[in-house]
């Protein structure tokens, strides 16, 4: 099998004697290792390896590195499937299955390239102003379908990505001429350097430029360079883009491959060395996006380092002094070069001699063919038009510094006259040194010198270079159609005219109305042409047009390497009860409340979820129930300002509780929102244990720590939480108190001596332990809190004490059915960003209070007094039915969505005492409109309930007390 | 219930098990009066954010201005710092509430570089200990990392999530890439 009509007889780096074999939509291929697919499909004859995200134009591949606009395809490999990767990034690798992308049937004829022909009604902003008529939602389905490049993996990738953090002192990015000289200087000044290059080989443009450095070949220097870092300290990195810097001296790096292990690295550094080089400028004519069109460089370092031609019969056009040079290294490497034409009047007479006849003052015409360049129409100043047959076009337009990186730190950019293009203009950090292409210094001697010289660069203001190279933008008349400027996107001069005359003056109006500069090109290619042509129709310079800014990341990185590790079970931690193991072996089915995985109830043999739930819930309400509380926050404040601190912090009163008693109180923000509720346990005067919901104990901590720290450190107390100290186990029912009375407590446990709402320090089996009276479930319970590793065997003798009494464990969603009955509120649940203590029943005891607490002043501005707030109420369903969590109540019982939402039900369960739904919601004026019928839609269906107050079970708390 | 060791050519995770002469507790000293902590340590306990202190029967680890991670190999000093008064110094048994796991050998430092920035979080912490220890998120669960006197490292982490985090230091690609 042959490698291709296209591949040169000789030459490149590439293993000649390593044949791999590849699939490109579907058919077999071969290339050799060493070279990318990119260079394999060019060398096989590919001329259309792609169509384009709008028009669906025929595309082939026009650079060779990550520059590349048009060539990204599909890759299958054997971790799964890979959109959007570009060809010229793809190592070649035995087996590699490549498809092309955006094209139905076949990129050959696509279907949808009839959009091409209807690109007079698709301009730019047509998506503003189209598909208004008769509805949007009737274009929907059709637009969605063409939009998007590539599809995503049915099936998860079996890929990992391994993330890593480093530290160093140096990084330098670019592995260039100008990078290797700027990582040896800074290895032999002693510093540790870690060096970064995109491609799997360094040297940059020294693999395929003829030039000479210190009196060595290029290939022969670089070598040098690299034996120098890996016999030293510094560390080096290929195939790795570093895709963002950060403010404080960090950057993101990552190693894509098609293999089984990605890696995500997170650099610290101290200095960092941007020497990202610089990539060619593309000029524009009238389909200047046809197939077969290259940028020289590119086609120079397909023929020198792949040994690939671009074509049989290359014209070269330029308006720099380098495409000369570029065309001559063309001729040296084998490849036929029929014609070059340079746009200017004059040229040098010290440029290369070609082979190739050449003409000046050349215009271009246009491209012509149907599957590629077969032609290329150019006119001479005098008019006349010419015409040279070619099946490749390699154009030169100067040179674009890739500034990207240096400009993530919300670096400026800065026009240069002289380079003509951006460069970076300052570090914000001050630690950041730029050097060789990526600030304009081209010639590869003179860029090895200003790496070399790094350290002098790292400042907070750079200048530009006197040894920068130059280039100009050439514009043509944006009248003449079919121009790109962005081939990724399909944006033509015309659109950016058009753009123009509807307003887009500005740089960052004109890139977000016609998408000029974005997706994965993000401007690589036409950002400088782009700014050329509107600083032309603008007729301003463009230094005033000023550019927009590129933003992390820089490179595409799939969304699964950013996760990294952080999928499945390792997604976000999950805290372990202390008791699981009990849990388990009685059967609990588990879910996650609040970080916690907690048994949400413990079915029995033929037990469905709903009763489970039933059954634990009316076992608490005839006999007694045990449940592990253990998530519960604890956080204790101790000194001589604790109560002080807390009459602060809670909106409820503290100055009045006594040692050995417990209180339910609110905690509010300064806006006077409810950000969480609990019992406040009071040892003594200056020790109190602050109760917090399961999943806010982090949150509260911080926010003590927030106001003793940053309002009130002259109050005298220390916090800490201790919530995984103890572990917690609840012992709830009617029959409660019996088994607790067995437990062996050091106390008395009488009602007389232990009335609800009290707490004691104790002891049990030995060991420390606290207990308190408080209910969640409306019935007589108890909390008995021991060191965590005796949890367990608390568990365990409640639950044989409690074997004679038909002992229960209960579940989470059987506890939110008893406390939705009982009409006891859960903050995040009842309450979301909005809700103050007026809206749930609480504004009398928080404005009571006179001592000043957080979030009082809150409660008293107008809208926190309207008496249309959404207010929590009760709601009993008239058919019995449990109500879904989160349905709205309409307006009235005539309206259907779309309509006004007045309310929504909270919580909503089966009440096991009531034996009918009862629910809690958040109704508009709710607590005047007791008794009323409101409509829930909910399942299609207008719901009637009846507004009620929040407790449907024991309202004068008889249940509380035992004899 | 999971294992209690990893072991790999380069590096070994070991949960360390208390036993029951051992005392942790976090100290919270109410002023920068130390004078009732040094009379039980016998040595002034050190307030670099960052440092280790060590003493006959134990040592502190820096935690907060003011606190320490107390890592007690006797009873009798666990007893007499829970005497000292709370006016001078408060503290809070912790044994039930926190975990260590060490990880020894050539590979430690790079293995635990996949959980968290963990060299540059050392690297704030003064030169002048001999050793250090810092506080981090390592795998998203805050630890309190700590530099032992044979150059292998203690974590301390929250007992209530130490599972997961076993877990996810033997999930797949991390074992693979400790053996690298």
């Amino acid at each position: 099998m042959s490698s291709g009509p296209f591949r040169l007889p000789h030459g490149g780096t590439i293993d000649r004697s390593k044949k791999v074999r590849f699939r490109w939509d579907n058919v077999w291929h071969t290339g050799y290792e060493g070279e990318t697919l990119a260079s394999a499909l060019l060398a096989n004859g590919h001329r259309i390896v792609a169509r384009s995200f709008k028009l669906h134009r025929p595309r082939g591949l026009m650079a060779a590195g990550l520059e590349e606009a048009n060539a990204l395809v599909s890759v299958d490999s054997e971790c799964g499937h890979h959109p959007n990767r570009r060809a010229t990034e793809v190592p070649m690798i035995e087996g590699l299955s490549a498809r092309s992308q955006n094209a139905w049937p076949h990129v050959l004829f696509d279907i949808a390239a009839v959009l091409d022909l209807l690109s007079r009604w698709l301009p730019s902003g047509f998506y503003y102003k189209a598909f208004m008529w008769p509805s949007w939602h009737t274009w929907e389905p059709l637009v969605r379908k063409l939009a998007g490049l590539g599809h995503s993996p049915k099936v998860r990738s079996t890929a990992t990505t391994i993330e890593s953090h480093i530290v160093t002192d140096v990084l330098v990015v670019g592995g260039g001429p100008a990078g290797l000289a700027a990582a040896v200087a800074a290895q032999d000044a002693g510093h540790d350097v870690l060096l970064i290059e995109q491609s799997a080989n360094l040297g940059g443009s020294l693999a395929w430029r003829s030039v000479a450095i210190d009196g060595a070949s290029g290939p022969d220097w670089c070598s040098e360079q690299v034996n120098k870092l890996e016999s030293g300290t510094a560390k080096v990195r290929t195939s790795t883009q570093v895709t963002a810097i950060f403010e404080g001296n960090r950057a993101i790096a990552c190693v894509q491959t098609l293999g089984m292990q990605t890696q995500l690295l997170n650099i610290q550094y101290n200095k960092v060395v941007i020497a990202t080089g610089a990539t060619e400028r593309p000029l524009m004519f009238p389909n200047n996006d046809r197939p077969g069109v290259f940028l020289a460089s590119a086609a120079c370092e397909y023929a020198v380092k792949y040994g690939v031609a671009i074509g049989k019969s290359v014209v070269v056009v330029t308006n720099q002094d380098d495409g000369w040079f570029l065309a001559e290294m063309l001729e040296r490497a084998g490849v036929n070069v029929s014609q070059l034409l340079d746009a200017r009047d004059t040229v040098s007479p010290a440029l290369p001699k070609l082979k190739a006849p050449h003409a000046v003052g050349v215009r271009i015409a246009g491209t012509s063919g149907s599957r590629g360049v077969r032609r290329i129409d150019w006119k001479l100043p005098n008019g006349e038009l010419n015409v040279t047959s070619c099946d490749a076009v390699a154009v030169h337009g100067g040179w674009n510094p890739v500034s990207m990186l240096a400009s993530n730190e919300a670096n400026p950019l800065e026009w240069s006259d002289r380079l003509n293009a951006l460069i970076p203009k300052a570090s914000n950090s001050g630690n950041m040194a730029v050097v060789g292409g990526a600030r304009g210094i081209l010639s590869s001697n003179a860029a090895v010198q200003d790496g070399a010289e790094w350290e002098r660069t790292v400042r907070t203001t750079f200048t530009i270079p006197t040894n920068s190279g130059s280039s100009s933008v050439a514009i043509n008349n944006a009248a003449v159609k079919g121009q790109w400027v962005d081939l990724q996107s399909d944006v033509t001069l015309g659109d950016i005219d058009v753009a123009y005359r509807e307003g887009m003056s500005s740089i960052e109006h004109l890139k977000r109305y016609t998408t000029l500069g974005m997706a994965p090109d993000q401007g690589r290619t036409s950002r400088e042409n782009g700014l050329a042509a509107l600083s032309a129709l603008r007729g301003s310079s463009l230094r005033e047009i000023g550019s927009t800014r590129a933003r992390p990341p820089v490179f595409p990185i799939p969304l699964g390497v950013l996760a990294a590790s952080k999928v499945s079970m390792s997604y976000r931690p999950i805290k372990a009860l202390p008791a699981a193991s009990i849990h388990a072996q009685l059967g609990a089915k588990f879910e996650e409340y609040g970080g916690w995985l907690r048994p949400a109830y413990y079915p029995q043999v033929g037990e469905t979820e709903v009763d489970a739930i039933n059954r634990e819930a009316s076992i608490a309400r005839r006999g007694v129930v045990v449940m592990e509380a253990s998530p519960l926050g604890k956080i204790e404040v101790i000194g001589p300002d604790a109560t002080e601190f807390l009459e602060r912090i809670y909106a409820t009163g503290v100055a009045t509780l006594k040692p050995g008693r417990t209180r339910y109180g609110l905690m509010l923000n300064d806006r006077g929102i409810i950000i969480d509720d609990g019992v406040l346990s009071c040892i003594d005067s200056s020790h109190y244990i602050v109760g917090t919901t399961s999943g806010g104990v982090s949150r509260i901590v911080q926010h003590l720590e927030e106001w003793h720290q940053t309002e009130w450190p002259n109050l005298r107390v220390v916090i800490q939480d201790v919530t995984t100290q103890w572990g917690v186990i609840t012992v709830s029912g009617p029959d409660s108190f019996k088994v607790v009375q067995r437990l062996g407590l050091a106390m008395d446990t009488s009602s007389v001596a232990f009335p609800h709402l009290a707490f004691a320090e104790t002891n049990w089996n030995e060991v420390p332990a606290r207990i308190q009276r408080v209910s969640f479930t409306g019935e007589v319970s108890f909390e008995i809190m021991v060191p965590q590793s005796k949890t367990e065997d608390l568990w365990r003798k409640i639950w044989r004490e409690g074997e004679d009494l038909d002992i229960a464990p209960l579940g989470i969603e059987s506890l939110m059915a008893l406390r939705i009955e009982k009409g006891y509120l859960h903050v995040g649940s009842d309450t979301d960003a909005t809700t103050t203590p007026d809206d749930v029943g609480y504004g009398t005891p928080v404005r009571r209070k006179s001592a000043i607490t957080i979030g009082r002043r809150g409660l008293d501005v107008p809208a926190m007094l309207d008496a249309q707030r959404l207010q929590l109420i009760g709601l009993l369903s008239e058919n019995r039915a449990v109500l879904p969590i989160g349905s709205h109540i309409l307006p009235n019982a005539n309206s259907r969505p779309p309509t006004i939402s007045v309310g929504h039900v909270t919580s909503s369960a089966y009440g096991p005492a009531l034996g009918r739904g009862v629910a809690l919601g958040m109704l508009r004026g709710g607590r005047s409109r007791m008794g009323e019928t409101v409509y829930v839609w909910a399942n299609g269906m207008a719901i009637p309930a009846t507004v009620q107050e929040t407790c449907f079970y024991d309202k004068t708390g008889e249940r509380l007390k035992y004899a | 219930m999971h294992s209690n060791r990893i072991e790999t050519q380069t590096v070994s995770i070991e949960r360390l098990l208390p036993s029951s002469d051992c005392g942790l507790f976090i100290l919270r000293a109410a002023s920068s009066d130390y004078s009732k902590l040094r009379a039980v340590i016998d040595c002034e306990p050190m307030s670099r954010a960052g440092s280790i202190t060590d003493f006959d029967g134990g040592r502190l680890l820096w935690t907060r201005p003011g606190g320490w991670l107390a890592v007690l190999e006797n009873q009798s000093i666990a007893e007499s710092l829970t005497s000292i008064d709370r006016n001078d110094c408060i503290t809070f048994n912790v044994m039930d509430a926190m975990v260590a796991y060490t990880f020894k050998g050539p590979g430690a430092l790079k293995t635990l570089q996949h959980a968290g920035p963990l060299v540059s979080a050392l690297s704030a912490v003064s030169q002048e200990s001999a050793r250090r220890c810092a506080r981090l998120l390592m795998a998203q669960v805050p630890c309190l990392v700590e530099e032992t006197a044979n150059g292998d490292y203690n974590t301390w982490i929250d007992s209530s999530i130490s599972g997961w985090w076993w877990q996810w230091w033997q999930s797949q690609p991390l074992a693979k890439a400790m053996t690298q």
